[in-house]
């Protein structure tokens, strides 16, 4: 009877913690996937560089913003990386990312001396990265101003910042914004949802496949074990022992005193 | 009431899963799900977005829905050089901002100089007249053509993970009298297939993406595109402005 009660409670206080968070979410939820998306944005202001760092990818926006910056004499160059072909490359349907970024460059008016590719066949930001490094050790006063996506700046200062160490402090990020997704209402349309969503699932990826959250993970994991089963184990010390007989006791007085009841009632 | 051997068995069985603490019963769980996964392999994952159909399609024409879809240009190439088909139809797609200032041709050029150099007659090759801006547009355009040609049949190439999506467009954009001469055929991808998605990055995000698309079209339906000023200029002058 007792058991049957706690379990009802404890269920009446899961059904009403559900509710009141369902609620919340629902009431919250408008701002709560603003605030995913612009934290997803870490960019700066354009501001004055050596370089300005074109990341591959998105060349409807990211070059612009390099032309921008080159022609307000805030950047006096623009590099970029060489990047592995995909299929669409091969099979001849598009020219290479950083050919295509060369050419819209040119047509914006950069000049070829301007222009400079680092080597390497990039296909991720990791690899990016380690080409800057590359360019950073040669060019050890250069400061590089980096340009990518506003969804993309967070993952790629992150891994920047990995790869480049205390060197990191000589680069900053700048967003490209976006043409046909709008950070604010980005869960609308089938085209936020997928720059989003698949940006996050990346993140996720990338923090889970690093070594160092992989070491500190488990050192936490087996930390809070080690604590919890501590915890249970004084837990169960501490439980006071029912004195033996107890029910049996409560039992036969309610036998007893039932008997007594059924004997008084004639 | 009696209880048979088996029932005090199962019982007991119970009695001891339940001795076993929460975080290990947990790990359990994962583990019995991991070892599923990896011995039933990720099919039935993939039958989620994918359509089965019979390869190669029976139709009189193809047409390649997926303009970034490499492969469908060279099954398309390979079936008109077989004789096959009779022609390959290609829609026109929106221009946007570098293939408005001439960094690279219009997409169905693309596609068409593709075709052409995979020896593709260019007389075999018609581009379908009037952009469209997202895939429903495709559709309606396909349909436009099935009823300006009542006795062809089109087979539509698309990329195999977008093929249940395409199913879904093709049966809210066509009529009833069109939708039958259209069947659907799915292209793997040279890098992976439906089995062995999991295991390369591009097979993962292609799935989630796929996944992604095809649960918005179900549920909301045709995504509304924003009209988009592609001038360079505009773009270049707000990136210097204030940040978003």
């Amino acid at each position: 009877m007792r058991a049957g009660r706690i379990i009802t409670s404890r269920r009446v206080k899961w059904t009403i913690a559900v509710v009141i968070c369902l609620s919340a979410i629902g009431m919250l939820h408008k701002p709560i996937l603003i605030s995913l998306a612009h934290w997803l944005d870490v960019g700066e202001s354009p501001r004055k560089a050596d370089y300005v760092m074109v990341l591959p990818g998105g060349v409807e926006r990211r070059p612009f913003v390099a032309v921008a910056m080159v022609r307000a004499g805030l950047a006096k160059g623009i590099i970029t990386d060489e990047t592995e072909t995909d299929p669409a490359n091969d099979e001849g349907l598009s020219p290479t990312s950083d050919d295509l970024l060369r050419k819209v460059l040119r047509l914006r008016g950069i000049r070829d001396d301007q222009i400079q590719v680092l080597p390497g066949h990039a296909n991720s930001t990791w690899k990016d990265a380690i080409a800057l490094s590359d360019f950073m050790q040669e060019h050890p006063q250069a400061t590089v101003a980096i340009v990518t996506d506003c969804f993309h700046t967070r993952r790629s200062s992150w891994v920047f910042r990995r790869v480049l160490g205390a060197e990191a402090r000589r680069v900053f990020f700048v967003s490209a914004r976006l043409d046909t997704v709008d950070p604010n209402s980005w869960w609308t349309t089938e085209e936020g949802l997928i720059t989003y969503l698949s940006e996050y699932l990346k993140l996720f990826f990338y923090v889970v496949t690093d070594r160092t959250v992989i070491a500190s993970s488990l050192a936490i994991g087996v930390a809070v074990g080690l604590i919890w089963s501590l915890w249970r184990r004084r837990r169960l010390k501490q439980k006071p022992t029912k004195p033996s007989g107890e029910s049996e006791s409560r039992d036969s007085s309610t036998i007893e005193s039932s008997d007594q009841s059924i004997v008084s009632i004639p | 009431m009696t209880f048979s051997p088996r029932m005090l068995e199962i019982g007991r069985m119970r009695d001891s899963l339940r001795r076993v603490p929460r975080p290990y019963r947990f790990l359990g769980i994962i583990l019995v799900l991991v070892i599923s996964v990896v011995s039933f392999g990720m099919s039935p994952l993939s039958a989620m977005i994918v359509v089965v159909q019979s390869k190669p399609c029976n139709a009189e024409f193809v047409c390649i829905a997926d303009v970034d879809c490499g492969q469908c240009y060279r099954v398309a190439a390979e079936r008109s050089k077989q004789h096959a088909i009779q022609g390959i139809l290609l829609c026109t797609n929106e221009s946007q901002r570098i293939v408005l200032m001439g960094a690279i041709p219009a997409f169905e050029e693309l596609g068409r100089q593709k075709l052409v150099n995979d020896g593709v007659a260019s007389t075999a090759i018609e581009i379908l007249p009037g952009e469209c801006r997202n895939d429903w547009d495709q559709g309606r355009r396909i349909n436009r053509w099935l009823e300006e040609n009542p006795n062809k049949r089109v087979c539509l190439l698309c990329d195999l993970f977008a093929s249940r999506r395409w199913s879904l467009i093709l049966d809210h954009t066509l009529t009833a009298t069109t939708r039958p001469r259209v069947t659907i055929e799915g292209v793997t991808d040279p890098r992976y297939n439906e089995t062995t998605w999991w295991r390369r990055r591009m097979g993962i995000k292609s799935y989630f993406n796929s996944i992604v698309q095809l649960v918005y079209a179900r549920c909301h339906g045709e995504d509304v595109i924003p009209v988009v000023d592609w001038s360079p200029e505009k773009y270049e002058s707000a990136a210097l402005g204030s940040r978003q």
